[in-house]
């Protein structure tokens, strides 16, 4: 049984910090197809996890039933963020709460222009958490500057949602998502696929701008690339739906020798 | 229904705004020599037992733009277009909080060309019917339909759209489209495409569909903080720009109330 511990500790020179996210033994089904089979996990604030596992072990459902996707029954177990059952929360209320996932294939929303959709998303959040809404110009300064730092162009914030952008630009736009809803629990589902090199990096640079000591991220890759660039504190591999090996990042580097 | 004058539109007129107690008083005809015309038909609170019918002849090389707007009535309107070499005419319906019946026929002779677009909301126990008839009598000439469909509670939203090409009408072109969604459990969209194309030589496609709204798209506004309602609006709002953003101006957008600051 893991300890869920709902303040920072100090053991003497020590800080042993909170739990944000807390999963035990979740067990969840899509089409009647067990996937994951007793996963438990416990994030604490300020700690990058990598999840690593070859295609089909259950990485990307954990991300889905985190979002919050019906198609994706949890059987068994229970997930708690910041001492809150996730699972009974609405998909909008995650988000509210400091939940985002950036999705792996993000769909296409034609006719959503992307800057209304982001300010409304943004100022929706920033109400539910008490926080004053952006204006206008205030938004789209913050958002052009976390665009420059994403290398996107100018034009992207214009467009329809996701509509005609490559793989590389949709993970961007994620990006854009993430940094300007400043969320506490961070999910980068294969963040990294479908990207180049030099796109990786900037990617993976602005995610690891978003880090906090008060804040948590999950990185679900099947490569190691990325993990270079965003340093984990803790490694998983998933397999078969069980989390079969957890330590550092010596398990990166013996499975980019060795492989699955 | 008693048969008035013809009655004449002279080429500068450039802005007509039909009277509903036009069509009331009985079958209208109107013959068009404006070059650049654009004509409102405002049908607000409107019911009738008979079918109000509307014909209107345009001049050769005329442009025309007709916007129908039609709410919370439940009027059945049988509207005939008659154009001639090198007119064009471009129409707008939309249908909102109505039982109405449109019924919309145009002959589209060589050089001619023809777009119409509707949109249509109906809501609680509505039943809506639109029914466009275009007959290329000729070859050389372009029409296209592009209809959009939304119907929640209990309605009902029924399209149909017929092309019919004539022998011997080389070089047709006509196009149908109708998108449906469908916002509850019980509500229902039939669209019903009829084609009867007598020539080789045309080129004429139709599509249709009708669904929910897309899961995908609402659960992804979701999971960004916005409510299910709003997201649902948006969403809604932003797949009738499609038919708000043909508007050929202001003044159109402003006939049909349409507000641009929506997603």
């Amino acid at each position: 049984m893991p300890v869920i511990i709902e303040e920072d500790i100090q053991l003497g020179s020590i800080t042993v910090q909170k739990t944000l996210l807390e999963i035990e033994n979740l067990h969840v089904t899509t089409a009647d197809k067990k996937i994951l089979q007793g996963i438990n996990l416990s994030l604490g604030a300020g700690e990058i996890h990598a999840i690593m596992g070859p295609n089909g072990s259950g990485k990307s459902t954990l991300s889905h039933v985190i979002a919050g996707h019906p198609d994706f029954k949890v059987t068994e177990g229970s997930i708690r963020f910041g001492g809150e059952n996730l699972l009974t929360m609405p998909i909008e209320e995650r988000a509210r709460a400091g939940v985002f996932v950036a999705f792996q294939y993000p769909p296409e929303v034609p006719g959503v222009n992307n800057m209304q959709f982001l300010r409304t998303a943004v100022n929706t959040v920033r109400k539910a958490r008490g926080e004053s809404e952006f204006s206008a110009g205030e938004f789209l300064a913050k958002a052009k500057e976390v665009m420059a730092r994403l290398d996107m162009k100018a034009e992207m914030i214009k467009r329809s949602l996701n509509e005609g952008f490559s793989g590389g630009e949709k993970k961007k736009n994620e990006l854009l998502q993430m940094a300007m809803l400043g969320p506490k629990l961070m999910v980068l589902d294969e963040i990294d696929s479908g990207l180049d090199v030099d796109a990786l990096e900037v990617v993976a640079k602005e995610a690891v701008r978003g880090m906090t000591a008060e804040k948590t991220m999950i990185v679900i890759t099947h490569y190691s690339r990325i993990l270079k660039y965003i340093e984990p504190t803790h490694v998983h591999v998933l397999s078969g739906g069980k989390i079969i090996e957890s330590g550092g990042i010596d398990i990166v580097h013996r499975i980019e020798e060795k492989g699955y | 229904m008693v048969a008035a004058a013809v009655r004449q539109i002279p080429a500068e007129t450039k802005e007509l705004h039909l009277d509903a107690a036009e069509l009331l008083s009985g079958a209208l005809e109107i013959d068009s020599s404006a070059t650049d015309l654009n004509l409102y038909l405002d049908l607000r609170n409107i019911s009738a037992t008979d079918e109000l019918r509307f014909q209107l002849k345009f001049a050769p090389h005329t442009h025309t733009n007709i916007f129908y707007r039609i709410e919370k009535g439940n009027p059945h309107i049988a509207s005939t277009f008659i154009l001639t070499e090198g007119s064009r005419l471009d129409f707008f319906s939309h249908l909102a909080g109505s039982g109405a019946h449109l019924r919309v026929n145009a002959e589209i002779p060589q050089n001619a060309e023809a777009h119409f677009s509707g949109l249509t909301e109906t809501a609680g126990k509505e039943k809506a019917a639109i029914e466009v008839n275009v007959h290329h009598t000729a070859g050389k000439n372009l029409t296209w339909q592009k209809f959009y469909s939304y119907a929640e509670g209990e309605s009902a939203i029924s399209f149909t759209g017929r092309i019919a090409v004539d022998p011997g009408a080389d070089g047709a072109v006509a196009h149908q489209l109708h998108r449906g969604v469908t916002l509850s459990e019980s509500a229902r969209i039939d669209a019903q495409p009829f084609l009867n194309i007598m020539h080789d030589d045309v080129k004429c496609t139709h599509g249709s569909t009708v669904g929910f709204i897309d899961e995908d798209a609402l659960r992804y506004l979701m999971a960004r903080g916005i409510a299910p309602t709003a997201a649902e609006e948006i969403l809604i709002l932003s797949s009738q720009k499609q038919f708000y953003e043909a508007l050929p101006h202001e003044q159109a957008a402003a006939f049909f109330k349409y507000k641009e600051n929506t997603l």
